[in-house]
């Protein structure tokens, strides 16, 4: 209830306004009976006055009865919003703590730094016997304090601890901890502050957490920071999806909003600026731009790099982090089926071949060929690469293993043509990568090859591949192949007929690419196409873009990384003794979290809520980068009123919503007190008894 | 004679005496003012001796009377009657309203005044007579003069009936056709009842040769309506009749109403040469009687 009274029991009174109710009835009961003379004058003035005459009386009973109202409301000193005083008061301050906050005001400070400052203003306002305590809401809602505080220096002085993030500001999660703090509150109820720049931006699980709040009866004060936020911003940096190798050209492709007409941007590899671009004038105001920057690829091993522009007001958004993974080589594992011939099983000897045209100058995968049955033994953790080429349906243990590896980031190739195996192609491989287990043996005559089309040109598979190739690729013939529905996987080529002949697929974070056919003569002549070899090459090194060692994420998100355990000979149950991670934004050293998981283990960075990389290193070896971003929500540049805000929690459900305008520390001041009404009553009850003399003499 | 007792009072009687009837018009030829009759110290027969009022004229003061009593009387001959006067008293039920308890119902004012009225004919040898009504006579006391007239009148007065509705205009055609000789009537009325049909039968009157004298009586409750609080009226003549109602808010505009019907009466009055004489029952009878003869006085 925004209405309170600080002498509550004064509300007694209101008794008092049926006074005249019951005189006015009383009256009526005692009526006097007189014999009259005469009635003719009588009547015909009682008919003419009777119904106005009704009105007035119900009227005078009526002001009669808002006058002692007024006054009994009056004395009960009543106060329109703020909290009831006499039994302390608790304020509880939530501070947007997200990357937008860290914009510059005109008075050159941030403004997450105004907001502190205003909050230390407004706990210096509070009376001595109140606690406050402060919320910071960024990718996650954290208490500032470890419990209420007395307002007073102590609390303001804990307020230097707070820091601001270069995540997103989760409202939900903010109110759903400040819905737990308001239930351990000292006092109640408690006015909760929110002071934000106001972003604009989905809010999921909002209402869920109003909801929790708006049960404590919190009055919630909006304070809006700033006039907006700057345009300017990098949003997104995309990567080749690919295997890189050393020294060959590739293309970075980022995704901008330029504040300004040809606005130069830059990209730089570990430390080193190696290529900028200018963007044109945006299609439209606060439009994007794509850019790409061409720039060879780095010697082998991971790298950083960046992609940015000048600063503006906020710095944070002008550059965006990214990590480079540039393999020495690629370890593949072909695992084939048993052997009939020279050629291999399924033709896997093709394949090899491919792959590793020269194992002698050392191309960029390393393939070990080995049986299906021996893959158990050999184990999949050094493999950035598993082909399986007419392998069968892998067996229950290896099944076992081979999801959770799939899905924690591995690459997996399946060729599967041999008609022998199609029960394993339906029960086995299909259900492994979520495939809809339907395979048809399709089987042309020898003179009625079918050929193959090109469904997705732009795929990265197929794009740098050239006219020519393109033609050759279509070149090549099919006769035998199984028939199977593609489901929600990508379809890169397909035969005439429309079946698909190569399909792409993820699962979890891994990758996998399916052939429903196998290199045999009597199957297809595709592995004696001159395309043949850069297909597979390029399909190999897509799977295994990121090679598992670098991985890209909003900041909030956890900072996880999948290792092989055999890379780092630890067993299950070893501690992360010799590991540690250097977070942003500074590289300051922190501890690992080592978590075994189904697929492996995995390295666990604390977060920082900053952008930047994480980089994580046992002894002198750099296990894996991670590059922290900031979520597209902060990148946009669109803010709300404090009324539109306040608005959308009204609709979420709070009842007590309010803006807090102008200068905070005197408004919070007044909206604590609330407004007296006190004197607003005595005026009403004087105009009532004004009226009521009127019309009273009037009816007399 | 508890009546006359109780109705005349001798401060009353002895207020009276100092006031002169001044009758506006002589019936049959009598002379106005003084009660000078031309047959005065003629054949007229001898009635009675009486004693002498001052101011009246001394030329039938008994010489011989004086000398062998020392006081002074007056020789009375029959023939002195010179006014005729008919007294018409309402007795409907209107007329038993009081609006205070100590204050007498305008019935009782009007028997009061009627006593008074008849005391005073007689005593100067004037023919009284009654009618008392309501919607029709109740009751009859025909003129005379004779001393004994007055405690018939007196009778008349305490023994007419608490009359019920009021219908004047009938009862005046029809009492106007039973006197048989002109000269003064006197209605003692609250005259609540149809203005047009009180006037018609006054002006029957006035048709028919008579004075006619009419003593409206209210009583200050009726004027006034100061009743406090929630009041539900009752008509007197007829109970289930009701107002019910707060007489502070429709004072004004019951006494407007009342002034007007007042009005009407007293312009309708004037119009045909009746005399209307509006009485309040607040005041005390003498002062009545004697501010209306002091009137008539200077009307002569």
């Amino acid at each position: 209830m925004p209405l309170s009274f600080l002498n509550p029991g004064l509300l007694v009174g209101l008794v008092a306004a049926a006074v005249p109710v019951i005189i006015h009835f009383l009256s009526r009961r005692r009526l006097r009976r007189v014999a009259f003379s005469d009635l003719r004058f009588l009547q015909e003035e009682e008919s003419q006055q009777a119904r106005r005459r009704g009105l007035r009386r119900w009227l005078l009973l009526l002001l009669r009865v808002l006058i002692i109202a007024c006054l009994v409301l009056a004395a009960a000193r009543p106060h329109w919003g703020g909290l009831p005083g006499g039994g302390g008061r608790a304020a509880l301050f939530v501070i947007d703590a997200s990357a937008s906050m860290q914009a510059q005001q005109d008075d050159g400070r941030r403004r997450f730094d105004a907001a502190v400052a205003e909050v230390g203003a407004m706990i210096g306002g509070l009376p001595a016997d109140a606690s406050v305590q402060v919320v910071l809401a960024g990718p996650t809602a954290v208490p500032l304090f470890a419990t209420w505080l007395p307002a007073g220096a102590a609390a303001k002085a804990a307020l230097s601890a707070a820091q601001v993030t270069d995540g997103a500001c989760d409202l939900g999660a903010a109110l759903r901890q400040a819905a737990e703090l308001v239930a351990e509150a000292p006092a109640s109820p408690v006015e909760l502050v929110l002071l934000s720049d106001l972003q604009a931006g989905p809010q999921p699980g909002l209402a869920d957490a109003v909801a929790g709040l708006a049960a404590t009866g919190t009055r919630v004060l909006v304070r809006g920071l700033g006039d907006g936020l700057p345009p300017g911003a990098v949003l997104d940096v995309a990567l080749p999806e690919r295997a890189l190798q050393p020294g060959e050209t590739i293309t970075v492709a980022a995704t901008v909003r330029p504040d300004r007409p040809d606005q130069a941007f830059w990209l730089e590899i570990d430390g080193r600026r190696v290529a900028e671009t200018v963007a044109g004038a945006p299609p439209a105001e606060l439009g994007t731009v794509n850019l790409d920057f061409t720039v060879t690829a780095p010697a082998a091993g991971l790298h950083t790099g960046r992609v940015g522009k000048d600063a503006d007001r906020l710095p944070v958004d002008d550059t965006r982090p990214f990590v480079l993974d540039v393999p020495e080589r690629l370890a593949v594992l072909l695992a084939h089926g048993e052997d009939r011939d020279g050629l291999g099983r399924g033709g896997w000897r093709y394949l090899e071949r491919a792959l590793a045209p020269d194992a002698v100058t050392a191309g960029l995968f390393s393939v070990r060929s080995l049986p299906v049955d021996s893959l158990l033994e050999v184990g999949l953790d050094a493999a950035d690469l598993l082909v399986l080429v007419d392998a069968g349906a892998p067996g229950r243990r290896l099944a076992g293993t081979l999801r959770p590896w799939l899905e924690a980031g591995g690459a997996l190739m399946v060729l599967a043509g041999d008609p022998a195996q199609e029960q394993d192609l339906r029960g086995g491989i299909l259900p492994l990568l979520d495939l809809p287990p339907e395979a048809a043996w399709t089987a042309r005559a020898d003179d009625q090859p079918e050929r193959a089309r090109l469904v997705d040109a732009g795929h990265p598979l197929l794009a740098d591949l050239g006219p020519a190739a393109a033609e050759a690729l279509t070149a090549a013939r099919w006769w035998r192949y199984f028939a199977i529905d593609e489901g929600q996987a990508q379809v890169i080529l397909a035969a005439d007929g429309g079946a698909p002949l190569l399909l792409e697929g993820r699962l979890g974070r891994g990758r996998w690419l399916l052939a429903p056919f196998h290199l045999r003569r009597d199957a297809t002549d595709l592995m004696l196409n001159p395309v043949f070899l850069p297909l597979m090459q390029r399909a190999a090194a897509g799977l295994v873009a990121g090679g598992g060692r670098v991985r890209t994420l909003a900041v909030g998100e956890e900072p996880v990384l999948p290792v092989a355990a055999s890379r780092l000979g630890l067993q299950p149950g070893d501690s992360a003794t010799d590991l540690s991670v250097r977070v942003p934004p500074d590289g300051a050293s922190a501890v690992v979290d080592l978590r075994w998981q189904a697929a492996g283990p995995a390295l666990v960075a604390p977060t920082t809520g900053r952008s930047g990389i994480y980089a994580f290193t046992a002894r002198d070896d750099t296990l894996g980068l991670i590059a922290a971003t900031i979520p597209a929500a902060e990148l946009q540049p669109t803010v709300e009123t404090s009324g539109a805000v306040a608005a959308r929690l009204q609709d979420a459900g709070l009842a007590r919503v309010s803006e807090l305008g102008g200068d905070p520390a005197t408004g919070f001041s007044r909206a604590l007190a609330g407004r007296s009404l006190a004197r607003w009553l005595l005026a009403a009850a004087l105009v009532l008894m004004a009226l009521e003399l009127w019309i009273g003499r009037r009816v007399s | 004679m508890s009546l006359e007792r109780d109705l005349i009072t001798p401060e009353l009687a002895s207020q009276l005496d100092r006031l002169d009837v001044m009758a506006r018009l002589l019936v049959e030829g009598f002379l106005t003012g003084l009660h000078r009759s031309p047959y005065h110290g003629f054949s007229a027969e001898f009635a009675e001796y009486r004693r002498y009022q001052p101011g009246e004229p001394a030329t039938d003061i008994d010489w011989r009377v004086y000398a062998r009593s020392d006081r002074v009387y007056q020789r009375v001959f029959a023939e002195e009657t010179n006014l005729r006067c008919t007294l018409l008293l309402d007795c409907s039920a209107s007329m038993r309203f009081t609006g205070h308890e100590g204050r007498p119902s305008k019935l009782a004012y009007a028997r009061v005044l009627a006593a008074c009225l008849a005391y005073l004919l007689l005593r100067q040898n004037d023919a009284v007579g009654l009618v008392a009504f309501d919607e029709q006579p109740l009751l009859r006391v025909p003129a005379r003069s004779v001393r004994r007239q007055l405690f018939e009148v007196l009778k008349g007065l305490r023994e007419a009936p608490d009359g019920t509705g009021t219908r004047l205009g009938p009862v005046l055609h029809d009492v106007a056709e039973r006197i048989p000789r002109r000269g003064l009537v006197v209605l003692l009325s609250d005259l609540m009842d149809d203005p047009d049909a009180v006037l018609s039968g006054l002006k029957h009157f006035r048709h028919r040769g008579h004075e006619v004298l009419v003593m409206h009586l209210m009583d200050p409750a009726e004027v006034s309506l100061d009743f406090g609080g929630e009041v539900e009226f009752t008509a007197l003549e007829d109970p289930t009749a009701r107002v019910r109602t707060e007489p502070a808010h429709v004072r004004e505009g019951y006494r407007q109403r009342l002034e007007a019907w007042r009005t009407q009466l007293r312009r309708a009055c004037r119009r045909h040469l009746v005399d209307l004489v509006e009485l309040s029952t607040a005041e005390p009878v003498g002062t009545a009687l004697g501010s209306y003869l002091m009137k008539r006085g200077r009307l002569h």
